[in-house]
């Protein structure tokens, strides 16, 4: 009996010992480092989860409208309500968007550091592809840092994935220090990706591109005094660098160019094939899931009035069209300003992006735009009180969802950076009057000196470019953001950099 | 994984290794019985003999005809012999030889060499009568009375009479009756033995169930309750926890839809202490942790025969992580020795509500108040026979007043039923022999609620077996199936205004307007939403007493289920179906649940003055779940619904899986000095899969000392106090009520269109909620925390059990204080790290309270009993602690409160509860109101003329400033407490009556600003009143203090009669019962009932039911 005893106690203990290994966790269904990564398709779906976060509301599919172009002459609220205090400027450093744009450029960065530790780890990966991936990765962390250090200023720089609450406290990085970082990743991108053209990617010439942006964002800042700039030692030579890249893109490869045709530009069928599109999203109408995995642009520009037409083609004609499916109803969110209507030429295509007489389906007119419509007592008239942007535009929609998306980098863009970077050379004038004469215009005048010139580089811009989520970073590279807005009062101390969201200061203060 | 194999082999390698070596060494002892036996018989055929033999003694004897010649004569002159004796005269001389198995006598050729006759074996054994009483002289029928050692037993009959066959003349009688002191009378070979039996209300020697073991209960040390199973089956539910109600001090029960016909209810011990994680007690059912108590359908009502509530953390630090909460112990019905006996329990429900409705009836005074609310707004009427932007068409009021428009429906009588009957039927056999006893029971339970078509039922079969393979081992088994089934159709909308029809013309269902999703007729008929469960279980234990002082229990359980569910909405009349063209889905779950646990108990008393009692042991839990969830929407037609999800043009699939595993040791040694200083000490490690790898095992310790008073010489002679303990205890006990993976990080997965194909696309980073407007914006989660650990409570118990007055009145005394600190919660972290937040340990809470208990037996002689019985409960919470501001991101508002908001919105605010550094948990949070403005003000807005609230911090230009804000009240009762009287009466008859009270608790009422029959007393020009705001179609409602009532009740909670049915031949026991639940309830709110859920938030749907039970209960 007394062996049993001792058998038996003996075996308590070794229950209560032994077992520890078991204590383990096994994570079902759940994916994470330990045993992601091994194919090339989990490197490839890890690179695509850090191109994510910019078709979200949070980012490219709303929020960035918000801060760039809400903000200046080109919207207004008219006091209509579904409005952001962003039409104001009454923000402060919990303003809904500061915090949850600021949360997705870092999500999108703190994805590709994944992608970047990761993959380069890999062994079961083409080194051609292992390449490309690391070279887009690279690119999203620039691109988001480039967001990022243009709309907050000197910010925390994480090049590594936060694995543990003690990380979390990221020094913040200088303005210098975050450019040097985007430069000095956007170089390595461009060695390592090929020219491959895909929509919702970027390439080697969407590095490029960035990185002649980045260069003329540097130059330009520093050239008109914008605050924070003031450690770029050479403006001109910061130029030459931007248009070095942008030259790249001009001339160094065969597959991107200036759509002659503005309308397809615009095409929600052209986004895929189009030339313009550089770096463009892949929201599509097919799309499960949330609004990111579709867009809802369409909606937030269009009308709120059940079913109504636009002519197809810019110069009427070609039959009417609709924003969105016939019977979906839009949200009238952005309201353009008809002061900044008014300020594009007459013979300016572009003027023609926004409409200003809606149809019926048959093609007889419903109702033109007015100023007056506000105290209509006309339902339809009462909605039409401002000219819509027709740049997103989905008539094929599946429901409320569309396949409008955000025009990220064009070629017009770049085209335009170069003239500004190279100045009034002979290239210069070819590449703002290219642009000017797909837009139905007279070529620049001859024999301006470079200060004017760049002055009708910036203005070219601010037509090119309106509504694509450019409009208040243009304006804060040159140092003209209180001069310009003029349509709401802009608060002073946040108009070149907006404050860091609370949350990020109180748990991660800056002069720590 | 391979690890697991070897813990598991080694458990069951023992356990096999057990039965095989002992059930070798078993032996059967065989009953070798006589009675004397006189016969005087002259020359008769040995057949009549043998008849004789037959009719004296409760023999049969066989032989074959062919080697016995029963016709020859014999002659016998027997007087008072035995019947060895007898026999081996009868058979003296011929080639025959006897034997006997039990009650057979066989007779066969003998061939050379053997004996005559069987060995002969002295019979001692003598039957015994008697009679057992009260102490008044009255006959006490159903007292068992058993041999002790031997589990040899009967009970007395309805006149107190008992009969004992064959019984061991030294041997001891054990008697037992519930509410009466244990006896045991040694028979002193007595034939007759009459018995008179003390009352116990404080049931000393009654055996207490603890975790791993019971005790006695006069020798607990730590704070335990407990109830009789008989006590809580008056009523049916589909869960036991509703039935616990008012019945067990310390345990808080919430019944807030009591007419869900699957039960159901919030169940507390000692408040709330955890703010993230679980807050109910654990629930283990015969020594096997089930699950967390609230819902558990698993368990059937009429199968429990008792249940210990384990409160303080000397009980419950045995349980280590899961204890914090408090222990439900469900000990459940086991055979017993004796012959067999069939039980029937059949219970009724008749459920109606117990209040009117309070809806619109008077159609023109709505449509008048609806058009004054519009008047008042500046808008124009809704009643003018127009359509509205929306589609609705209203009628003119004319059409109404005249008749013109033809319809008023009411709602209620195509959602209510009149009455829902349940029926709860469970019935089984119990029986067995000193060896053997099994029990049997099938339940089938059949439950409507108020709404049509809205039913539960369950079926469940459970089995229990033990025998006693070889002296001092016992096996054990108990396996129980049940399987569930739930139409779930509520929230139907009887407010739904009575101007519109149910159908239109053409038969089809009518909608208001394209946007209309509220027909319930439509909803009941055209939309699915079922669920249902398999679940079964089994245990094998074997009990082993070693050698006297040791006792080992070892056991497995395996508990595993199913459980599916499906919906569908169909287009047109659903808000999914119509969006997606028809929206449906399928889900099916399973799970597996592997215990196993042993224990060895040492006994021993040394010198007669030190009684020890140790016991360790350890415990190994691995519990699995996996589930599959389909959902499909656009269905080309609605015909086949979610029969085929393969037809659903969109698709969704999810499936899950997890496993946990909980490995512990664990042990308790108890010592006791002169029976009057008793000290418990405890400890458990506990390991848990879920937590960090630097924190896996958890230490809880507790130690408990006591003093019976009552034994010291001092007071050992008093007349007055039988019984009086002193106890103190202290310990640790812990919470791990978060779900697993948190120490790991998870990726997350989303959708990417690329080159016309849908990528399904994985990284770092995964979403864990949702935030905003419409649920838009994505919380982000899944970065690890490897430092994640228990939440520990600590709790300090000072207690007193108190029996006086010859045990006439029994009080139990606790005074608790508990302290809960690295709170399970999620910390904020900053947005630049990609994240969130994360799961951590952050922030102390704090409960302290009393309890007291007091039974009286009030009558006890004569021909009536009456008790009583007091329950009170107080209860006091505080929040200590939650976080940093920073890392929990709470609020400091303009008087220095710091809070967070705790749960989600209610009226135009996006929350109400809060959790307030030095506030109790849930606090109300909002504006004040000084009742209603009555003069007009210089500049008039909106908010700010006569009868508007008159808010303090309404600024002039009819804002609110948010500063004003404060804690406007607290949805935690001062007390609570429940009554109950029974009365007895010696023909049989029973009645009682539980009244139960929550007192000094907030409601915040939604229901008075809606019920119809409260705005009469709304402020009008002529009606110029301070208690209700004039008509205001437009007006936006913010939390104020106007809404917070006192929820205060007292409710008649069940009155029961009850008749115990005279003997009957066939019929062991009988009663009948008459019960009604909830008949009445005395409150002060606008609300329809005043128990809302633990947050305070009032706007019950409609009145509590009224359930009124006929049962019947029989034992054949």
């Amino acid at each position: 009996m007394k062996k049993t005893i001792i058998v038996l106690l003996s075996f308590f203990c070794l229950a209560g010992s032994s077992c520890d290994d078991m204590l383990k966790e096994t994570p079902f269904g759940v994916y994470s480092n330990e045993n992601y990564y091994n194919t090339e398709n989990d490197a490839l779906n890890a690179l695509l989860y850090a191109y994510d976060p910019i078709n979200n509301i949070e980012y490219g599919a709303r929020f960035l409208f918000n801060l760039t172009d809400i903000t200046t002459n080109q919207y207004k609220s008219y006091n209509k309500g579904l409005e952001t205090n962003l039409y104001t400027w009454d923000v402060t450093p919990n303003t809904e968007e500061f915090p949850y744009f600021f949360k997705y450029a870092y999500l999108s960065i703190s994805r590709a550091n994944s992608v970047l530790e990761n993959v380069s780890k890999m062994k079961n990966i083409s080194g051609s592809l292992q390449k490309q991936f690391l070279g887009e990765a690279r690119f999203l962390r620039a691109f988001n840092y480039f967001m990022l250090v243009r709309a907050f200023g000197s910010v925390p720089m994480h090049d590594k994935v936060v694995e543990g609450v003690d990380q979390g406290q990221a020094p913040y990085a200088s303005i210098e220090e975050l450019y040097a970082f985007i430069i000095s990743d956007l170089e390595e991108a461009i060695t390592m990706m090929e020219v491959q053209k895909q929509q919702g990617r970027a390439d080697k010439v969407a590095a490029q591109s960035l990185l002649a942006k980045v260069y003329l964002t540097m130059a330009s800042s520093r050239m008109t005094g914008s605050p924070g700039y003031e450690w770029v030692q050479d403006y001109e030579a910061t130029y030459e660098q931007a248009a070095k890249y942008a030259y790249e893109v001009l001339y160094g490869q065969g597959v991107y160019g200036l759509d002659p045709d503005l309308a397809r530009v615009y095409n929600v069928r052209h986004q895929g094939d189009g030339m313009e599109h550089i770096f463009i999203t892949s929201m599509s109408r097919e799309g499960k899931g949330q609004e990111g995995n579709f867009s809802q642009l369409p909606q937030m520009f269009g009308l709120g009035l059940p079913t109504v037409y636009m002519p197809v083609s810019l110069n009427g004609g070609g039959g009417v069209q609709t924003m969105i499916e016939p019977g979906q109803t839009c949200w009238q969110y952005y309201r353009v300003d008809s002061d900044f209507y008014h300020r594009f030429g007459d013979d300016d295509l572009r003027k023609r992006l926004m409409v200003t007489t809606i149809y019926n389906q048959d093609g007889s007119v419903l109702a033109e735009w007015s100023e007056d419509n506000l105290t209509s007592t006309n339902p339809t008239l009462f909605a039409f009180y401002f000219p819509f942007c027709r740049k997103y535009a989905d008539p094929l929609s599946n429901g409320n969802r569309t396949s409008a998306n955000l025009y990220l980098i064009r070629f017009a863009e770049v085209a335009l950076a170069y003239a500004e970077a190279a100045g009034p050379t002979a290239e210069g004038y070819h590449w703002i009057n290219e642009v000017r004469k797909r837009a139905g215009l007279d070529d620049l005048t001859p024999g301006l000196s470079p200060a004017e010139f760049r002055e009708a580089i910036w203005q070219e811009l601010t037509f090119e470019l309106a509504f694509e989520g450019h409009g208040l970073f243009e304006l804060r590279r040159i140092n003209r953001v209180m001069e310009n807005v003029t349509n709401k009062t802009v608060k002073a101390e946040y108009a070149y950099f907006f404050p860091i969201p609370q949350r990020e200061a109180d748990l991660n203060p800056k002069n720590q | 994984m391979e690890q697991n194999i070897r813990c598991f082999s080694r458990w069951g390698s023992l356990l096999l290794a057990m039965v095989c070596a002992l059930s070798a060494a078993g032996e059967t002892r065989s009953l070798y019985q006589k009675g004397k036996i006189t016969i005087i018989l002259e020359d008769v055929p040995l057949k009549t003999v043998f008849d004789a033999i037959e009719e004296q003694v409760q023999v049969r004897f066989m032989y074959d005809m062919m080697v016995v010649d029963d016709k020859q004569k014999v002659s016998i002159h027997a007087k008072e012999v035995t019947l060895e004796y007898l026999l081996g005269q009868l058979l003296e001389g011929k080639p025959l030889k006897w034997s006997r198995k039990e009650k057979v006598i066989r007779i066969e050729p003998r061939s050379l060499g053997t004996p005559e006759t069987a060995p002969v074996v002295q019979d001692t054994l003598i039957n015994i009568t008697g009679m057992v009483s009260d102490t008044s002289g009255t006959p006490l029928p159903g007292v068992s009375v058993v041999v002790k050692g031997q589990n040899r037993g009967t009970s007395t009959d309805p006149n107190g009479r008992f009969n004992l066959e064959r019984t061991d003349p030294e041997g001891v009688l054990m008697l037992t009756f519930l509410g009466y002191r244990n006896l045991e009378i040694p028979i002193q070979g007595r034939t007759m033995v009459n018995a008179v039996m003390q009352a116990d209300i404080a049931g000393l020697d009654q055996v207490v169930v603890v975790g791993y073991g019971t005790t006695r209960k006069s020798d607990l040390t730590g704070s335990v309750a407990s109830i009789k199973g008989e006590d809580i089956v008056q009523s049916s539910s589909g869960s036991f926890e509703s039935l616990l109600q008012g019945r067990v001090s310390g345990l808080q029960v919430m019944n807030r839809n009591n007419d869900n016909p699957q039960g159901g209810a919030t169940v507390r011990v000692r408040g709330i202490s955890s703010i993230n994680g679980s807050n109910a007690p654990l629930v283990v059912v015969d020594g096997i942790p089930l699950g967390n108590a609230g819902g558990l359908n698993a368990v059937n009502p009429a199968i429990i025969s008792s249940i210990e509530v384990l409160k303080d953390a000397s009980a419950t630090a045995i349980y280590g992580s899961r204890g914090a909460n408090g222990v439900i112990m469900i000990t459940t019905k086991r055979g017993k020795t004796g012959k067999a006996s069939i039980w029937l329990n059949q219970k009724t429900n008749f459920t109606t509500f117990s209040d009117k409705l309070d809806y619109w009836r008077d159609v023109e005074k709505m449509v008048l108040l609806s058009d004054e609310g519009r008047e008042n707004a500046g808008l124009d009427p809704l009643y003018i026979g127009q359509k509205d932007p929306s589609g609705t068409y209203y009628p003119s009021r004319a059409d109404i007043q005249s008749g013109a428009w033809p319809y008023h429906t009411n709602w209620p009588d195509y959602i209510f039923r009149d009455v829902a009957i349940t029926n709860d039927i469970s019935a089984g056999v119990q029986g067995g022999n000193e060896d053997s006893q099994y029990f049997v029971s099938l339940g089938h339970y059949q439950g409507q609620g108020m709404q049509l078509d809205d039913d539960y039922n369950k079926t469940s079969l459970d089995l229990s077996y033990e025998h006693k393979i070889a002296h001092g081992l016992t096996v054990l088994t108990k396996s129980g199936i049940w399987r569930g089934r739930r139409n779930i159709n509520y929230g139907m909308d009887y407010n739904r205004n009575p101007l519109y029809p149910v159908y239109n013309g053409d038969g089809s269902y009518y909608k208001l307007n394209p946007q209309d999703y509220g027909n319930p007729v439509a909803m009941t008929n055209e939309r699915i939403n079922k669920a249902g469960n398999i679940d079964g279980n089994a245990t094998l234990q074997f009990n082993w007493d070693i050698a006297a002082p040791l006792q080992l229990v070892v056991r497995g359980n395996v508990r595993a289920g199913s459980g599916e569910s499906n919906f569908f909405n169909p287009p047109v009349y659903t808000l999914g179906g119509d969006l997606y063209d028809g929206e449906g889905g399928r889900a099916a779950s399973n799970y597996a649940n592997v215990t196993f646990d042993g224990y060895l108990t040492y006994t021993k008393t040394i010198d007669s003055d030190h009684d020890l009692t140790a016991m360790i042991g350890a415990n190994y839990e691995n519990s699995t779940s996996k589930s599959l969830n389909t959902v499909g929407r656009g269905f080309p037609n609605d015909i086949l619904k979610d029969e085929n999800m393969a037809g659903a043009e969109t698709q969704f699939i999810n499936n899950a899986r997890t496993e946990t595993v909980l490995a512990s040791g664990f042990a308790r040694m108890n010592y006791t000095y002169k029976g009057r200083y008793l000290a418990t000490f405890t400890a458990r490690a506990d390991g848990s899969s879920k937590f960090g790898d630097n924190n896996k095992w958890g230490f809880f310790p507790s130690g408990a000392v006591s003093w019976r008073i009552s034994e010291e010489e001092f007071l050992k002679g008093s007349g007055l106090i039988d019984h009086l303990k002193l106890r103190a205890s202290w310990g640790i006990s812990g919470n791990q009520g978060i779900s697993p993976y948190q120490t790991i990080s998870q990726f997350g997965q989303d959708y990417y269109y690329l080159g016309e194909e849908e990528y399904i696309i994985y990284g770092v980073g995964r979403e864990i909620g949702r935030e905003g407007i419409g649920n838009r914006y994505v919380q982000w989660g899944g970065m690890a925390n490897k430092n994640l650990r228990w939440e520990k409570t600590s709790q300090l118990d000072i207690g007193m059990d108190l029996s006086m007055l010859s045990n006439r009145l029994d009080v139990t005394f606790d005074y608790y204080y508990k302290r809960t600190s690295d709170l399970l919660r999620q910390q904020f972290l900053n947005p630049s790290t990609g994240f969130d937040r994360v799961w951590t340990n952050d922030g102390r809470i704090e409960n302290k309270g009393v309890e007291l208990a007091i039974d009286g037996r009030i009558l006890n002689e004569g021909k009536f009993r009456f008790d009583a019985g007091l329950i009170f409960n107080l209860n006091r919470n505080k929040v200590l602690d939650i976080g940093s501001q920073k890392s929990s991101g709470y609020l400091v508002d303009a008087n220095g409160v710091r809070y967070e908001p705790y749960g989600e919105g209610i009226l135009n605010d996006a929350y109400l509860n809060v959790l307030a550094i030095g506030h109790p948990i849930n606090s109300f949070y909002g504006y004040q109101v000084n009742g209603i403005i009555q003069e007009m003000p210089e500049n008039p807005t909106k908010n700010t003329r006569p009868g508007e609230f008159n808010y303090v911090g309404l600024n002039p230009d009819g804002t609110l400033d948010p500063d004003a804000r404060m804690i406007i009240g607290d949805p935690n009762p001062d007390f609570t407490s429940s009554l109950n009287l029974r009365l007895y009466h010696q023909s049989g008859f029973d009645f009682s009556v539980l009244l139960y009270t929550v007192y000094g608790n907030d409601i915040f009422s939604t229901r008075k600003l809606e019920s119809p029959s409260l705005q009469e007393g709304r402020w009008t020009g002529v009606n110029q009143n301070n208690d209700r705001p004039s008509l205001r179609a437009d007006r936006q409602y913010f939390t104020s203090s106007w809404f917070v009532e006192d929820g205060s009740f007292l409710r008649v909670q069940n009155v029961t009669l009850g008749y115990r049915l005279p003997e009957l031949n066939f019929l062991e026991s009988g009663r009948v019962f008459l019960n009604a639940a909830n008949p009445v309830t005395f409150s002060r709110t606008s609300e329809y009932d005043a128990e809302v859920g633990e947050n305070g938030r009032g706007s019950t749907p409609y009145p509590r039911a009224v359930v009124l039970t006929a049962g019947i209960e029989l034992k054949f």
